[in-house]
């Protein structure tokens, strides 16, 4: 059925034997190395953080304020107000943690959002991103 | 140490815990630092993209000087894809993406395999393998995260490990010394002691004034060369009438040294023998 819908090139086909396997030949039957990615890593930051990051891929956690239609507005681990885009709704007081790229101006254009409840240690998130972005900066970034 | 407050993933693997244990940091066993059996390590997805090869053996990683056989790893599950014999995913810890690969042979196993979604935060504990230059991880247990603190504790932990197994060598020494023995003395009450006979043994530590000072005296009666001469030891009058103290003191003195293990009863419940150079 394959061959029936692509009256294909061999390049095709490795590219569909890639996409439903999940493997990465290349064309050329070369099995393509080191496919991990630490290209774009997302940066533990909180809002102070933030700043120094505009452009740039973070992840930060918010505790929920209100909800304005497509912006979320929370506070940050150090007790910031951080504005969140592109955020689906959550519980108000609850924990998400946002990854996304920073705005500049403390707001964050969310790619991924996960509820983290009700029950998280803020001021520990917060150590750890001064901790990732300070002395142990190389385990992270 | 860490193994009770995870959910159980550590404890099914040799050792239990991240650090490795004080046996295999012996200073004698100079190799025992890069190939002695270790527990999972917690890493983040960067350090292990700067992991290398081990010289004497190619299927080996190392980080931080410690083979990194067996990994934790805890991010977001991407691009996950099901087939008959394994489940493959991406792994994203926000530090990077790995590519991970789990067996279904059991029911049990696909069980474990079908709550896991795009998405989600899961810890995975797995082994590092490397296939042409491509670093991937095989996965023993894929668990969801179900506390977020985990989040947090997960890269602490990849930090604190890394600060151990990074440390100047020998600065862990002295610690495991002194836990390894016994008691664990107070350094100015074992010198006292050494002005007698040389022993191993500390004084009873917080014990203060004259009862300190009978303890000692009935531990230097028992272990005079002459007392330890004899086969059955002392009986307790006779250490009354070497130190001329109330008989109910010197069994106070006595009873204390059998439990801590400084002397132990011979023939009957009245003669005593040191267990030093006995």
């Amino acid at each position: 059925m394959f061959y029936a819908e692509n009256n294909s090139e061999s390049d095709d086909f490795v590219k569909f034997i890639n996409e439903k396997c999940g493997t990465s030949w290349g064309g050329e039957g070369d099995l393509i190395s080191e496919k991990m990615d630490t290209s774009s890593p997302a940066v533990f930051a909180n809002a102070e953080l933030i700043k120094m990051y505009t452009g740039r891929r973070v992840r930060a956690v918010v505790q929920v304020i209100r909800n304005e239609g497509g912006v979320l507005v929370g506070k940050s681990t150090d007790g910031q107000q951080l504005t969140v885009k592109g955020s689906p709704a959550f519980p108000l007081s609850h924990f998400v943690e946002v990854i996304g790229i920073a705005d500049g101006n403390q707001s964050i254009r969310a790619e991924i959002s996960t509820d983290l409840g009700e029950n998280f240690d803020a001021v520990a998130y917060d150590g750890l991103c001064q901790l990732a972005n300070g002395k142990h900066r190389k385990l992270f970034l | 140490m860490y193994s009770s407050q995870q959910d159980g993933g550590a404890a099914l693997f040799s050792g239990g815990g991240f650090m490795p244990s004080q046996a295999t940091q012996t200073p004698e066993s100079g190799f025992s630092k890069s190939r002695g059996v270790q527990g999972v390590i917690p890493l983040t997805v960067k350090q292990i993209s700067e992991a290398y090869h081990s010289n004497d053996d190619k299927s080996n990683f190392v980080v931080d000087g410690v083979e990194a056989s067996n990994v934790r790893l805890l991010g977001l599950v991407m691009n996950k894809a099901e087939r008959v014999t394994d489940v493959t995913f991406t792994l994203d810890d926000g530090t990077g993406r790995i590519d991970v690969n789990r067996w279904v042979n059991e029911t049990s196993d696909t069980n474990e395999m079908a709550i896991i979604q795009n998405g989600m935060y899961v810890i995975v504990n797995g082994s590092l393998k490397g296939f042409q230059g491509k670093k991937h991880v095989v996965a023993f247990s894929v668990r969801p995260v179900v506390d977020f603190n985990h989040i947090t504790l997960h890269f602490i932990e990849c930090i604190h490990v890394h600060l151990d197994n990074t440390r100047p060598k020998g600065a862990g020494l002295p610690q495991a010394q002194t836990s390894s023995m016994v008691q664990t003395p107070i350094r100015s009450d074992v010198k006292e002691y050494h002005s007698s006979l040389p022993n191993q043994f500390s004084s009873p530590t917080g014990a203060k004034g004259s009862e300190t000072d009978i303890y000692k005296l009935v531990l230097d009666v028992f272990q005079e060369p002459a007392s330890l001469a004899r086969d059955h030891g002392l009986h307790v009058d006779e250490v009354v009438q070497k130190l001329g103290i109330p008989i109910n003191k010197i069994r106070d003195a006595i009873e204390y040294h059998v439990d801590v293990g400084h002397i132990y009863s011979t023939i009957d419940d009245n003669h005593f023998k040191s267990a030093c150079n006995g």
